[in-house]
């Protein structure tokens, strides 16, 4: 069965951890810009217009109803078809673009989530006072849905660390990509138990620390 | 219980083999030492000399048109593959870079036309999804010539290296080995092969083992994986790889080509020797002028020289039987 | 005791529907500068419905509400802009919990009257004096008994300087033991000459404080007139049965 797993990681461990930085990478980026995209949608889907709110929820439900594979493959395969100028893109470029996708559509749902908790009367007390409603969604209810979005957002980012595995089908450096890197050096079973317990290790540490955050924004409440 | 039990064999095994692994000498290759012994040695020029040395086919390119114009315009061709095939295939472990015989055939082909070359790796089902989406210009990925792939695809030349022999079989786990003894004996109800999903072996199961049960797999490495776990009792691959992973296993499978000269049945098939280049449908000036490419490539005897680099430099004996 | 008949704030034909159920159905209506309004009547008579719709908190299915003769209902005039001439306390406070004490009342004038600092926070002590909460300026929200929650809520919104104030039930989801400091602030705002509709099931308090009553019940005003003649002669037979059953 070849080599077992201590000689492996001590023979391979670079490859390795370059694997982690590139799934580090890729899901900060994804949840980074899909944050930022994120936002916005939420703020589409909140909107008193019919045709806006339709859109974002046909976004919404388009990216989180089908399986983020099929969207990376359309992505890169079909994408470019529609809108020649995406011809430009690189691989790479396609595969981090159908992560923001995806992570912007969960996390629009985390953000509208995060505002529509905020109880109802904080709106009215900032319109009553004449305040207008881009102050008041920034002064008054941002700062307060933050604590209830923070911590879905830290849990976003650890679901997506397990996502990007997905990358590793467009031979983007990532850790489950490693896999088909040995794989050549016909290791076949060791890579993937050293993976998951670099997964594992990364995604129980990271929760750890979300856990942390939850206390800590409950003691400020 | 009996399901738990093998859990906590299996573990067993694996904290053994770990053990095991963490005693045994300070070896800089993974690769176990008994396979080195009867090591197959090139002493021709190294994989990167060979790159840098390849020089370019003579082609007439004044009459290019479709895809070949815009190739030539853009100067850039883009070729995809897979690149879990070692020799063919395959990516450097410590630079990350796509090499293989195959990625010096294609940059053979980019010099030929003065371009150059940008790999795009991908899944194996996805390479030709990409020449006919336009994402790659040619798909090269140690593809077989098969009827149906020809009417879906321009299929260029055969290439293969001098003496490489081109034969299909299946590998199985060592235990097995007598209960094999032809072709038919692996045409039973009940018995479970796993062929890489669209691969001439996929093609080959089906149509002659029409009694067993075809598992398709996107990569060659998990077949390995499925027959180690018991999962299939054989996994259908060509003669080349099953002769290198058999080696690679410390005696856990063998080749039922090497061991009792079986394998799948070509006469049958219409079929070009040795693998071939992928374009999209309808781009006759491309595939003519890739052609022209191999045929002077062949002749010249270069493809021998690419195979035999590629197999040093991954650290695979070539599939020839001499 | 109206000094002048100055109107400031007109209702005409104002109707509120909630999907099929009518809430508002046809209310006529003058408040006039310096009065105080008591609002009174039985739980979901839609007394409340009309006091969110005069501030436009609720939009009114059909009818008019003009404020100091500018026309709210039909979206030409700039909302925020009347809306701090109107200050509003709610039942529940909805003081800002991220804010401190002070920032919840400098927070609207900084940002919407583009007051400086200095001057905003002066004015906020002084707010803060009157009510008897200058120690707890710096503190947050949570640190406050529901009665100091709502004596800052008066204040944040005073601090507007608003034209009139609309109070929605502000003591009803007070500790009995509170209810009395709340309705001292608004009675002693009401002695300033502040112009104020409020809601209230306190009638005792109504009855003292108030120029004029009404009594709201099905969606209409259903009687209307000074205290003495609202508590002590009600002509209306539903009036008559409502103050049977508080009083």
């Amino acid at each position: 069965m070849g080599p077992g797993l201590i000689e492996v990681w001590m023979l391979y461990y670079p490859i390795f951890l370059k694997g982690l930085v590139g799934t580090l990478k890729y899901a900060a980026i994804a949840v980074f810009f899909g944050t930022l995209l994120g936002c916005f949608i939420a703020i589409l889907h909140l909107s008193k217009n019919k045709i806006i709110n339709a859109i974002a929820v046909v976004y919404v439900n388009v990216l989180r109803g089908t399986p983020l594979l099929v969207q990376m493959y359309i992505a890169y395969f079909f994408l470019p078809m529609a809108f020649p100028v995406m011809n430009a893109l690189s691989k790479e470029q396609y595969v981090i673009l159908s992560l923001i996708l995806n992570s912007s559509a969960y996390v629009s749902e985390i953000i509208r989530g995060g505002i529509t908790s905020v109880d109802k009367g904080q709106t009215e007390a900032a319109r009553s006072l004449g305040m207008s409603s881009k102050n008041c969604m920034m002064q008054i209810i941002m700062p307060q849905a933050v604590k209830n979005i923070l911590p879905s957002l830290a849990n976003e980012y650890i679901a997506m660390i397990k996502e990007t595995s997905l990358a590793g089908t467009f031979m983007c450096y990532e850790l489950m990509y490693t896999r088909t890197l040995l794989a050549n050096k016909f290791l076949m079973w060791q890579p993937l138990f050293i993976i998951a317990g670099i997964y594992l290790v990364v995604t129980l540490v990271l929760s750890f620390f979300v856990k942390l955050l939850e206390k800590r924004l409950a003691a400020s409440d | 219980m009996k399901k738990l039990l093998t859990v906590l064999f299996v573990v067993c095994m694996m904290l053994n083999l770990v053990a095991c692994g963490s005693n045994e000498k300070e070896n800089t290759e993974p690769v176990n030492p008994d396979t080195q012994e009867n090591a197959w040695v090139w002493d021709g020029p190294k994989y990167d000399e060979v790159k840098e040395t390849l020089g370019a086919a003579t082609i007439d390119l004044t009459a290019a048109d479709g895809k070949l114009a815009s190739i030539l315009e853009k100067g850039v061709l883009v070729v995809a593959t897979s690149p879990d095939y070692p020799p063919s295939e395959y990516v450097d472990v410590n630079t990350g870079d796509i090499k293989g015989s195959d990625m010096l055939l294609a940059q053979y082909i980019a010099n030929s036309l003065g371009v150059t070359l940008q790999i795009e790796a991908m899944d194996f089902s996805a390479v030709l999804t990409a020449v006919s989406t336009d994402k790659a210009d040619l798909g090269i990925s140690g593809f077989g010539y098969k009827e149906d792939r020809a009417e879906q695809y321009e299929l260029s030349h055969g290439y293969q290296s001098g003496t490489a022999a081109s034969h299909h079989t299946l590998m199985i786990k060592k235990e097995d080995l007598d209960k094999f003894n032809s072709l038919e004996d692996f045409n039973v109800e009940g018995l479970k092969i796993d062929a890489q999903a669209n691969s001439l072996q996929h093609m080959y199961v089906e149509d002659q083992l029409t009694n067993a049960t075809l598992t398709l797999v996107s990569s060659i490495d998990q077949e390995i994986l499925e027959l180690q776990s018991g999962k299939v009792d054989a996994v259908a691959m060509d003669a080349t790889t099953a002769k290198n992973y058999a080696e690679q296993s410390n005696g856990m499978f063998v080749s039922v080509w090497e061991e009792k000269g079986i394998e799948f049945d070509l006469t049958m098939y219409d079929q070009t020797a040795g693998n071939v280049v992928a374009a999209k449908k309808g781009e006759v000036s491309l595939i003519n002028a890739v052609n022209e490419i191999i045929d002077q490539m062949m002749e010249a005897g270069l493809y021998s020289t690419m195979y035999y680099a590629a197999c040093d430099d991954a650290g695979v004996a070539p599939g020839d039987d001499e | 005791m109206i000094n002048e008949k100055e109107v400031i704030i007109e209702v005409v034909d104002l109707k509120k529907n909630f999907g099929d159920l009518e809430v508002l159905k046809g209310i006529n209506e003058k408040i006039y500068k310096g009065e105080v309004v008591s609002i009174i009547g039985a739980s979901g008579g839609g007394k409340s419905t009309f006091l969110r719709c005069l501030n436009m908190l609720e939009v009114p299915t059909g009818g008019h509400v003009y404020f100091e003769g500018n026309e709210l209902v039909d979206g030409t005039t700039d909302l925020d802009a009347h809306r701090q001439k109107i200050g509003m306390v709610f039942q529940h406070f909805n003081v800002f919990p991220h804010l401190t004490v002070l920032r919840n009342i400098t927070i609207t004038p900084m940002l919407e009257k583009g007051m400086s600092k200095e001057e905003a926070e002066k004015e906020a002590m002084d707010l803060l004096k009157m009510v008897g909460l200058e120690d707890k300026a710096n503190e947050y929200p949570r640190k406050l008994s529901g009665g100091q929650k709502q004596r800052l809520a008066i204040v944040r919104a005073l601090a507007m300087h608003p034209d009139v104030m609309l109070f929605d039930e502000p003591t009803s989801a007070l500790d009995p033991e509170m209810v009395k400091g709340v309705l001292e602030v608004i009675k002693d705002l009401t002695d300033t000459g502040m112009t104020c509709v409020i809601v209230t099931h306190e009638m005792g308090f109504a009855k003292t404080v108030s120029d004029r009553v009404l009594f709201i019940d099905d969606g209409l005003v259903m009687e209307e007139g000074t205290p003495e003649e609202l508590f002590d002669h009600p002509q209306n037979p539903r009036t008559q049965e409502f103050l049977s059953k508080v009083l």
